[in-house]
């Protein structure tokens, strides 16, 4: 069988930004890599908050999820026990007593309670949910973005960057599996602009 | 041997030792030469290899080779943790868990002392008492930044019961770009800074303003606190025997910046001053040079371009040609050709009255026209008072500054060898042997007491 000749590779990067929205530092390092004719994988975390984000077309960008909060079990099971459950309830509950004069004293009561228990499940959400969530998202998401990653033939890339702290943990988990490709923080531009 | 010839011994704890070259190494490579040509046996406690050629990336191999070869140099260990970014060099905590081990390491660090730096602290420590038992020492002298040499100092001062003297290379609680504290009052620095002061020699400073500031505030040790200016070291610095020849009047002039490009300078000013002034016709397509890095660490220079006016690669941008050029680091060794190509200086300089920067000594050796870009209260001007051929518009006007470049220009071409020589005479009093032998006297003179 004839081979024909190798065409000149181009350097591949994989860049992992697994924050919700990539920072301006991750967007301006794949600009300046694709216009270096590097060959820029970028692994997101989702569809829903990178959406609007404007990435060169000559970056492959993959995602991790569709929407993180409807495909992340502990964050469904939030969301339902803050606020899904609660609201049918009350709501429910509400419509029995709505226009109803005789009701009006439990109407105003629920009215009250419906408030309150919104006030008290978003300070949870955002006192006690997120903080905790947040430490332990990095973690949660290098096991669930292995797959996706897996099919961005690491093996043949030359680099590999976590372009933030909520993907050290996937790309050291990739260090470990790939010793060859460098793996590392650093949005080092050498040695391929300029 | 007997004790009469054995030669007092000094520790000197100095982070930027060469072949780093960060812009406070030259007042210690120079301290550590000066005395060990003073008969001192010098033991260095500088910052690891790995660090200075891989983090900071700022290094220069030649700079190592002025270092006196009687200065034994010793580099303990530092926690590079904070700067690392290699993924495989990475335990599974910091992996899997970049959050919470990154602030378990951050409280750790500032339990002990609050400075990055404190794991070299620690293990110069260590390091120094090994070596002190083994020999031991006379007295310790320790220069900052980082400060986690003083608090080491002192540490070391108090196990080995020996005197120590810190030297104030840069300033530590007080920020020389606001004039002001540079921690909130409850901070602990402040216990550290007392303590080691407490508890010194010496206490030396590089300029007047600094020293009286620190004066103030721990009057009980005003009476061991001295000033060593900073200098310039004749072996780095190779200067023609005789005034230069002015330069001819058809060719284009070279204005230099030689030096460290940091955020706080005020290169827009400068920038927009040189435009102006090429418009006159004894600066037509001047030029001004920029040697040096463009910041401290290795990805900080993309910010600083577009300051300059210059594109990311740090080309010029035809439209907007100030007539910066961007010429990258020189080698230490390599400068003195630098100021022979340069008809004239430029000290851009960041800060306000507790500034001198190291730079404008070695300007000064030149006896090249010198125009300042600084604010108009900096403590630089102590130096330049009587420096003939120094042009200042004691504003950051770039009109004004603008004048002073036309005028140093004209100078450049004008200045007749009289004037030359006068400048570079003004100059000889703060050669660097000269400045430090009070220093060494008074360690001298701790001895004997």
């Amino acid at each position: 069988m004839s081979t024909s000749a190798d065409p000149v590779t181009r350097p591949r990067v994989v860049v992992i930004a697994l924050g919700y929205k990539p920072a301006w530092r991750v967007r301006s390092y794949v600009q300046d890599l694709v216009d270096a004719d590097v060959e820029v994988d970028l692994l997101l975390a989702e569809n829903s908050s990178t959406n609007d984000v404007e990435i060169d077309p000559r970056v492959r960008v993959h995602r991790v999820f569709g929407v993180e909060a409807a495909e992340v079990l502990v964050r469904r099971i939030e969301r339902g026990v803050l606020f899904t459950l609660p609201g049918k309830v009350l709501g429910k509950a509400r419509s029995m007593t709505v226009d109803r004069a005789a009701l009006k004293p439990v109407d105003v009561g629920l009215s009250v309670t419906q408030r309150a228990q919104s006030w008290v499940s978003r300070g949870i959400h955002r006192k006690l949910f997120w903080p905790a969530f947040k430490m332990m998202r990095p973690m949660m998401l290098s096991r669930k973005a292995r797959g996706p990653a897996m099919k961005l033939d690491l093996a043949r890339a030359d680099r590999i960057v976590a372009a933030d702290h909520a993907a050290v943990p996937l790309a050291w988990r990739l260090s470990r599996r790939y010793p060859g490709v460098r793996t590392t923080t650093s949005l080092d531009r050498k040695p391929y602009v300029g | 041997m007997t004790a009469s010839e054995r030669k007092p011994r000094l520790l000197y704890l100095a982070f930027y030792f060469p072949p780093s070259r960060a812009s406070g190494v030259y007042r210690a490579r120079a301290t550590a030469n000066h005395f060990a040509r003073a008969g001192w046996d010098v033991t260095v406690l500088a910052a690891p290899l790995g660090f200075l050629y891989d983090v900071i990336g700022s290094t220069d191999d030649k700079l190592l080779e002025t270092v006196d070869p009687q200065v034994s140099v010793e580099r303990p260990e530092l926690d590079t943790f904070r700067w690392e970014q290699e993924l495989q060099n990475m335990s599974w905590m910091r992996g899997m868990m970049p959050n919470v081990s990154k602030r378990f390491f951050e409280w750790r660090e500032a339990k002990q002392f609050p400075e990055p730096y404190v794991s070299w602290a620690r293990s110069s420590v260590v390091k120094g008492l090994k070596l002190h038992r083994r020999k031991k020492f006379d007295a310790v002298l320790a220069t900052g930044n980082p400060f986690g040499a003083f608090a080491a100092a002192w540490a070391i001062g108090k196990l080995a019961r020996i005197p120590y003297v810190i030297d104030y290379r840069d300033s530590w609680t007080l920020d020389l770009f606001k004039d002001e504290p540079a921690f909130p009052p409850k901070h602990p620095t402040w216990k550290w800074e007392r303590r080691v002061i407490d508890s010194s020699a010496a206490v030396v400073f590089v300029n007047n303003a600094l020293r009286d500031w620190h004066a103030e505030r721990y009057p009980e040790a005003a009476d061991r606190m001295m000033v060593v200016p900073n200098g310039w070291d004749p072996d780095l610095l190779e200067l023609p025997p005789t005034p230069e020849v002015p330069a001819e009047p058809q060719r284009p002039l070279n204005f230099s910046y030689l030096g460290t490009i940091t955020t706080h300078q005020p290169m827009e000013e400068m920038a927009e001053a040189f435009r102006i002034a090429r418009e006159h016709p004894a600066l037509a397509g001047a030029e001004l040079n920029l040697f040096g890095h463009l910041g401290f660490f290795q990805q900080s220079h993309l910010s600083l371009l577009t300051r300059l006016g210059l594109n990311a690669s740090g080309k010029v941008d035809p439209d907007l040609d100030a007539g910066l050029r961007l010429r990258g680091p020189v080698a230490k060794t390599e400068v003195s050709s630098v100021y022979a190509d340069s008809d004239a200086l430029v000290f851009l300089a960041a800060g306000g009255r507790y500034v001198t920067s190291g730079k404008i000594f070695e300007y000064m050796a030149t006896g090249r026209p010198i125009v300042s870009v600084h604010a108009p209260d900096i403590a630089a001007r102590e130096v330049l008072e009587g420096y003939p051929l120094w042009f200042h518009a004691d504003s950051l006007d770039p009109e004004k500054l603008a004048q002073s470049f036309i005028e140093a220009g004209i100078a450049a071409r004008q200045a007749d060898p009289e004037t030359r020589e006068a400048a570079r005479r003004h100059a000889t009093i703060f050669k660097r042997d000269a400045l430090l032998a009070p220093l060494e006297a008074r360690l001298r003179q701790e001895l004997s007491s």
